[in-house]
């Protein structure tokens, strides 16, 4: 069995976001397949006497480093990298070298695990749109927050004047000749692997496979009292300027007065408090009109979700950004409930046909018309029943893994 | 040597020394950059705070300063703020914390920029002479040939001229070799008093027989005949060239009215001697070169000089490494800006463990300008071919150095080999020079770049190797003998203008012919590296005065080469 070595720029138990809840259950399912596995997850705490590494778990190490030049994505820690990590590494001699992120160690990790590792495979995961986008890589303009369809260094340096068009163009050449030590890239999206193709990725590199979940039971949809409709709604995630939170209060406001004072949303996630003044207030002020209709129900850890989902009929999903391919989107799916999402990027392809309905991008009363018909119980049972998609992702990624090594042998 | 060192360092005279000091003050296209240093046992922190209480957007690194710790045995640290701002540099202080915990504020002013400055701009009405001639000498150069000197005075057109006696020889410059020029500032100080003098301003040169004494120079005295009277003036200070090229070159310029024909045709008697002074032709400068890698026989000797900017050498470094451009290339990067060596120093050792591709570092004791960096960097150059390459060109490829060496190695009477070069949106950004001629110095021929910002699907000029007399030395191949031969980049042209299409004349001269390879296309991302150059018109004024030389040389030889026929010269 192959050996797999995974880099993350975070462990999940220290901080959850898609990256790292990806890369850690592809982690543990490899493990469960057989294969020999490290997990290193870069962190920002200092570690025990000064040591570049730290330990969770025999198979998982905490890497202490960070990230110099937010601008070129770059390190100067050299030491941490083409030093202590790859001595680690080769120590470990991977035959894969499965990169989930570089943000908070340098573009650079590329160079040092080619060099810690020459015949390994490097396999690199995109999450989201950072090397492309500055813009917390969201693909979405700075202030106005309008969609980005393509990047350009003209376009770029309207968004970031600090930066040259000259030196956004050295960014992403840079970026470039450091994305070449990658043997294959893997995207969970069309979408996302089209985005990257157009900026410059070798197309015949690029690999759209779906994130790995752990198995997950099927739930029955939620019994319904006589007459009753699907009328309970949740969201799932951070709450951010992205996430369109605001936009999907404003759709329940929009809704007829006699259907809000039957349907409820469970709001489920974290940060509000961490936000700005501007979307906290705007939040506050909106969740006050709704009243009881709307419960904030706070972050939860991913044991709870079954029974969270358990009591809802659909799954809203209203970014103003492109998404990728969101983690609860597939939740959703292996808990069979249906979605509701908003008709760009990600959300779309893996929403539209699939999973249930998509309303346009950004409109509150386009969403309110859905939540409307998604409320019919034919609606509802139309689409669990598409639901039943087998989930081969891992098999598929398995095959992928076992696929780099034909042309060697 | 260590006191020089301090005394530069910590300025001459200055009665109490400051913690900090400001090296140099200078506006970018997005705000400006100040660098310095700082005690380490005054402050602990540094920042730019904007007066209207708006917060100013900046960056800052920071850095040890080894030479500030030779000089006075105390640890400091150097910083770089990047300050993003539209609004003036008048609204920005520098914010020190200090040891104690206290924010201190100071003016951010670097000391040479403020000698400059105010030489010019502080002008008091009451400057008047005890002969009570209204008249002032501003500013005097000593060159060691010859006194240079700036002012202004009311002489309503009668000055006949000025004279200077020393011990042995009584030298006059006559009123028909100075140069005058109006003064807004003089204008506005004297309102009415100015009508009969239109041109208040005056620049003149005094050639001497024999050198002046310091001592002498401390207490110079001038006389001015104005309508056949003589007023005995004092010249406050004399400048020496003790003193930076780059703070005397300004001086001199801001005597020089690029605008004015008179100014122009005088600029070969006035100007350029001084010049050449500042700048001697046959300066040298201590340099030094640290490996980081080394290939046996190379290829050719990329040469790369930096200035500025220096973290082109990571894009750059990266580019060949990806593309293995120059792996048995031999790659020279000349530091001609000591304010940068120490940070390319660490930026190199960096550079050199993230990319296989080896380079060296040479690393000049002073600012020797473009052409004379490259003409250092040739002298260290293994190989006998070189490749001149500014360090904001990217190449594209792994074949571009390979093609445009194969010109030379393949045709004797090749001399210099450009290539393509496109600005960052794949627009035309050279495909070999012309020359042109602005309307506003008709008889100048200048450097134009045809078809500069264009599609290159709109050229007419087809992808591949063709003649092309005038090639930009941003990126350019030549065998080092011929660049030997042909003496290199002339030192006359100062801080790099014109000496580009000088050295393709001079191959042409040499009986070569120079070609342009346009199938090889590299990103040029012009004016990158100049970004750090102070604002202001004097770089402008260089680049005519560098017109002039050029035309002096090569205007019939232009003329000929490109049919340029009547409206020229």
């Amino acid at each position: 069995m192959h050996k797999v070595l995974f880099l993350s720029h975070g462990h999940p138990e220290l901080s959850k976001g898609g990256a790292e809840v990806a890369s850690w259950n592809l982690f543990e399912a490899l493990k469960e397949q057989g294969f020999e596995c490290m997990y290193v997850a870069r962190t920002d705490g200092k570690s025990h006497g000064g040591s570049t590494f730290s330990i969770r778990a025999q198979d998982q190490v905490i890497f202490h480093t960070g990230m110099t030049d937010w601008f070129n994505l770059s390190s100067s820690n050299i030491k941490h990298l083409f030093t202590d990590l790859s001595e680690l590494v080769s120590s470990f001699d991977p035959d894969i070298i499965h990169v989930h992120h570089y943000a908070h160690m340098g573009i650079e990790v590329l160079a040092a695990l080619r060099q810690a590792a020459p015949s390994a495979k490097i396999v690199f995961t995109i999450h989201e749109f950072m090397a492309i986008c500055m813009h917390n890589g969201q693909m979405v303009k700075n202030r106005t927050l309008k969609l980005c369809y393509k990047s350009n260094e003209n376009d770029c340096h309207d968004c970031y004047p600090q930066h040259s068009p000259a030196d956004h163009f050295l960014r992403k050449q840079y970026l470039l000749d450091q994305f070449s030590h990658v043997d294959s890239f893997v995207s969970p999206s069309h979408f996302l692997a089209q985005r990257y193709i157009d900026w410059g990725l070798n197309e015949d590199k690029m690999h759209v496979i779906e994130n790995v979940l752990p198995a997950m039971p099927k739930l029955p949809p939620r019994a319904l009292l006589e007459g009753e409709k699907r009328t309970r709604f949740a969201f799932f995630g951070q709450v951010n300027p992205y996430k369109g939170i605001d936009i999907l209060l404003e759709a329940f406001l929009k809704l007829p007065a006699e259907v809000l004072g039957s349907v409820s949303l469970d709001i489920h996630g974290a940060n509000l408090d961490k936000q700005t003044g501007e979307l906290k207030e705007k939040v506050a002020g909106l969740l006050a009109q709704l009243g009881g209709v709307v419960t904030m129900r706070g972050a939860y850890e991913s044991h709870q979700l079954s029974r969270l989902l358990e009591e809802c009929d659909w799954v809203i999903i209203p970014s103003i950004w492109w998404e990728n391919s969101p983690v609860v989107i597939q939740e959703a799916i292996a808990h069979g409930r249906p979605l509701i999402g908003a008709n760009i990027g990600g959300m779309k392809e893996k929403i539209e046909d699939i999973a249930g309905l998509t309303f346009e991008a950004r409109s509150s009363s386009s969403l309110a018309t859905k939540i409307q018909q998604a409320m019919e119980p034919e609606c509802f049972d139309e689409w669990v029943g598409k639901l039943s998609i087998k989930n081969d992702h891992l098999k598929t990624h398995t095959e992928f893994l076992n696929g780099l090594f034909v042309d060697t042998y | 040597m260590l006191k020089r060192i301090a005394k530069k360092i910590l300025g001459k005279g200055s009665p109490k020394r400051l913690p900090y000091t400001i090296d140099l003050v200078t506006l970018t296209q997005d705000g400006f950059t100040v660098t310095g240093w700082y005690f380490d046992d005054s402050f602990c922190e540094v920042c730019v705070k904007s007066l209207d209480s708006s917060e100013a957007k900046f960056t800052t690194e920071t850095l040890e300063r080894n030479d500030v710790f030779a000089a006075t045995g105390k640890k400091a640290l150097g910083f770089t703020l990047n300050c993003f701002t539209e609004k003036d540099l008048a609204g920005f202080k520098l914010e020190f914390l200090n040891r104690a915990g206290q924010r201190e504020l100071f003016d951010i002013v670097s000391s040479g920029k403020e000698q400059v400055l105010s030489e010019f701009t502080k002008l008091d009405a009451s400057s008047i002479s005890p002969s009570g001639a209204k008249l002032a000498f501003e500013m005097t150069l000593y060159d060691g040939d010859s006194l240079f000197m700036c002012g202004w005075i009311l002489d309503k057109g009668n000055l006949n001229s000025i004279s200077f006696e020393d011990a042995a020889d009584k030298y006059r410059v006559e009123s028909k070799d100075i140069l005058r020029y109006s003064r807004q500032d003089v204008a506005e100080a004297f309102g009415d008093e100015i009508k009969f003098t239109k041109q208040p301003g005056f620049t003149v040169r005094m050639p001497l027989n024999g050198p002046i004494p310091a001592k002498r120079l401390k207490k110079l005295k001038l006389s001015v005949k104005i309508n056949d009277t003589e007023t005995s003036v004092l010249v406050p200070t004399v400048h020496t060239l003790d003193e930076p090229p780059t703070v005397n070159v300004r001086r001199v310029m801001n005597g020089w009215k690029v605008h004015n024909k008179r100014h122009r045709q005088l600029c070969e008697s006035i100007i350029q001697p001084v010049i050449k002074n500042i700048f001697p032709a046959d300066k040298t400068c201590r340099s030094s070169k640290v490996d980081f890698g080394l290939v046996a026989s190379p290829k050719a000797s990329v040469i790369i000089p930096l200035y500025g900017r220096y973290d082109f050498m990571r894009y750059q470094l990266s580019n060949f490494s990806r593309f293995e451009s120059l792996k048995d290339y031999e790659v020279l990067y000349v530091v001609d800006d000591p304010k940068i060596s120490i940070a390319v120093g660490r930026l190199a050792k960096e550079l050199s463990v993230v990319f296989p591709q080896p380079f060296s570092v040479i690393t000049l004791a002073e600012n020797m300008g473009f052409g004379g960096a490259n003409n250092i960097g040739v002298k260290y150059a293994k190989s006998d071919k070189l490749i001149l390459l500014n360090s904001d060109v990217l190449p594209k490829d792994g074949a571009w150095a390979d093609k445009m060496i194969a010109q030379i190695d393949s045709n004797d009477d090749v001399g210099v080999v450009g290539a393509r070069l496109l600005f960052e949106d794949n627009s035309i950004q050279h495909d070999g020079m012309a020359p042109m001629v602005l309307k506003e110095y008709p008889e100048l021929l200048l450097n134009d770049h045809p078809n500069k910002g264009w599609p290159i699907s709109l050229s007419k000029n087809l992808a591949q190797v063709a003649d092309c007399p005038l090639l930009t030395a941003a990126c350019i191949a030549i065998s080092k003998s011929l660049f030997e031969e042909v003496g290199g980049f002339d030192p006359a042209y100062v801080l790099g203008d014109f000496e580009d299409s000088d050295l393709c004349l001079k191959v042409l001269e040499a009986g070569k012919r120079n070609v342009i390879c346009r199938d090889v296309e590299l990103n040029h991302l012009e004016r990158q590296s100049q970004n750090l150059v102070e604002a202001g018109d004097w770089k402008h004024k260089l680049t005519i005065f560098n017109a002039i030389i050029y035309n002096q040389r090569w205007s019939q030889k232009l003329n000929q080469l490109f049919d340029l026929g009547k409206g020229t010269h």
